[in-house]
């Protein structure tokens, strides 16, 4: 059997954690709004961010799964190219899954029942979703991606380079996120960057384009790691 | 009888600390192998190299005449259980079984279920919450059933009873009567396996002290007892690897085979003697005072 489609299916056997969950959280959460929505009232003076539970929950399961599952597989003699390849076509799947009920259920939101009877907005945002639903349906695929692959890489350097390597990880991301404002101000370009978002990014679909680098970026990243890794 | 194995000058080096120094030895197709030493001496390092698990700082490893890193064409025809190994927490036994099936092209399922009833496995439950004992006889479950080519047990019954080891030495040796393939097999219950291998490879402090056939160790060393002087004077000119008195009586034990020559210089200076087991041969030799008592007695 194809050992790339065996790691596929090693992470299928863990549908819980890959889609039940998350999906349980979220519309526990949304149940819970529903009901508060009824007994207060007036939900549509207010948005909920109930619905970024899903994206939260991708970003730390992009860390578990690799903690939970290489040593595994490793044991079990899966080459560490075919672990990549079938863990990266499983988040493929369950983000295209994810990705198109969550525009689904905006839809139904939006158009067929008017927030759930009580103009409530969960699943339908401001700026999340403009433009027609096929296109939201690729953005919200994109960032599931990117908010996967954005924590499995970092589990690869911890895997490649244990603690060590989340110090400096980490020590690096911190000065640039320090530093670029300082820069910015220094240079006074603060008003530039203003101006050049105002006038491109009008809502999530605009950031899409950026997605695709990044995801590439962490994927190779975390397929460079893990080459090296061992257990 | 083809090489399945072949190590030249395998080196593993972490910073000054040598975990495994220059070790060469090739294991042929369809034999049992102990792989033995202390804890710490190496063993389970060049398991790890032998399927890639780990990279070798120098030397040159051949396993089914490939390297074995990245490689399915060897990765595929091995299986290695270790005691360390980590399971998805929330597997069942069931899932960990089932996806091994997928992995191992030989795996025979109705084997790896009558052999999770033989051990008492509770296929439902969750990894995580399985005692020392039962993660053991899992691993032991995919190795048999895995019925991989080249199979390498570290340490695989930790945890495990009498009733459940001597279970697993006889499934072992059965499955291995009926499906043969290569088996290393790593221990320090030495006695309890002495009796399955075929051959020895000694580990100590990270080299290869012995590679020997197991029937040539067993009756490889003998000791023999008496008063102090006698002995000594039975040991010149022979071989001594281990020397222990008590008062005025005195033992010591003798590299080679209790000959007719032997034996009656033994009864003419009225000596006991007495065969050294397998366990016995190996903690004299990687017992670290042997060597200075050897000298001392010349």
């Amino acid at each position: 059997m194809n050992r790339v489609a065996g790691v596929v299916r090693m992470h299928g056997r863990d549908k819980w954690t890959w889609l039940y969950l998350p999906w349980a959280i979220c519309l526990v959460n949304f149940a819970a709004t529903l009901i508060l929505g009824v007994f207060i009232g007036e939900p549509d003076r207010f948005n909920t961010g109930g619905v970024f539970s899903i994206f939260v929950y991708v970003f730390i399961s992009g860390m578990i799964t690799l903690k939970q599952t290489f040593p595994f597989a490793l044991g079990m003699g899966i080459r560490r190219a075919d672990y990549f390849l079938g863990t990266s076509a499983m988040s493929v799947f369950v983000s295209a899954i994810t990705a198109a009920l969550l525009i689904l259920l905006s839809a139904a939101e939006a158009r067929w029942t008017d927030g759930w009877g009580i103009r409530l907005h969960y699943f339908h945002l401001p700026f999340f979703h403009e433009g027609p639903e096929w296109q939201q349906t690729v953005t919200f695929f994109l960032l599931l991606q990117s908010l996967f692959f954005a924590g499995f890489i970092i589990a690869s350097i911890h895997r490649r380079f244990g603690r060590a390597g989340m110090y400096v990880f980490f020590s690096l991301l911190f000065l640039i996120f320090a530093f670029t404002p300082l820069l910015l101000s220094y240079y006074d370009r603060w008003d530039d960057i203003g101006r050049w978002v105002q006038a491109n990014i009008r809502s999530l679909n605009d950031l899409a384009p950026w997605m695709v680098p990044l995801i590439g970026l962490c994927g190779l990243g975390s397929y460079a790691m893990l080459r090296r890794s061992t257990v | 009888m083809s090489v399945v194995v072949s190590a030249k000058g395998l080196t593993k080096t972490y910073g000054s600390f040598k975990a495994v120094d220059d070790v060469s030895f090739s294991l042929e197709e369809n034999r049992i192998y102990g792989l033995l030493g202390r804890n710490g001496a190496g063993k389970t390092t060049i398991m790890h190299l032998l399927t890639a698990q780990l990279f070798p700082t120098g030397g040159e490893l051949k396993v089914f005449g490939e390297e074995p890193y990245e490689n399915n064409r060897v990765l595929s025809r091995l299986c290695f259980i270790k005691e360390s190994q980590k399971y998805p927490e929330t597997f069942r036994i069931r899932d960990v079984l089932e996806t091994a099936g997928t992995f191992f092209p030989n795996w025979d399922r109705e084997y790896a279920l009558a052999l999770s009833e033989q051990f008492r496995l509770p296929l439902k439950r969750k990894m995580k919450k399985l005692s020392r004992g039962m993660l053991s006889s899992v691993g032991i479950v995919i190795g048999l059933a895995s019925r991989a080519p080249l199979t390498i047990f570290d340490e695989p019954y930790i945890g495990l009873d009498a009733v459940a080891r001597s279970l697993f030495y006889d499934r072992l040796l059965e499955d291995y009567a009926e499906h043969p393939r290569t088996v290393i097999l790593s221990s320090h219950l030495i006695d309890e396996v002495s009796g399955m291998l075929e051959h020895v490879l000694l580990i100590d402090n990270g080299r290869l002290l012995l590679d020997e056939d197991a029937d040539a160790l067993r009756g490889g060393a003998y000791s023999v007892a008496g008063t102090g002087a006698r002995v000594e004077e039975f040991a010149r000119g022979r071989r001594v690897i281990r020397r222990d008195s008590f008062g005025s009586l005195a033992s010591a034990t003798v590299m080679g085979t209790l000959d007719g020559e032997a034996r009656g210089h033994a009864d003419s200076l009225g000596l006991e003697t007495a065969a050294v087991s397998l366990q016995q041969l190996i903690v004299h030799l990687t017992g670290g005072t042997s060597e200075r008592k050897e000298a001392g007695g010349r």
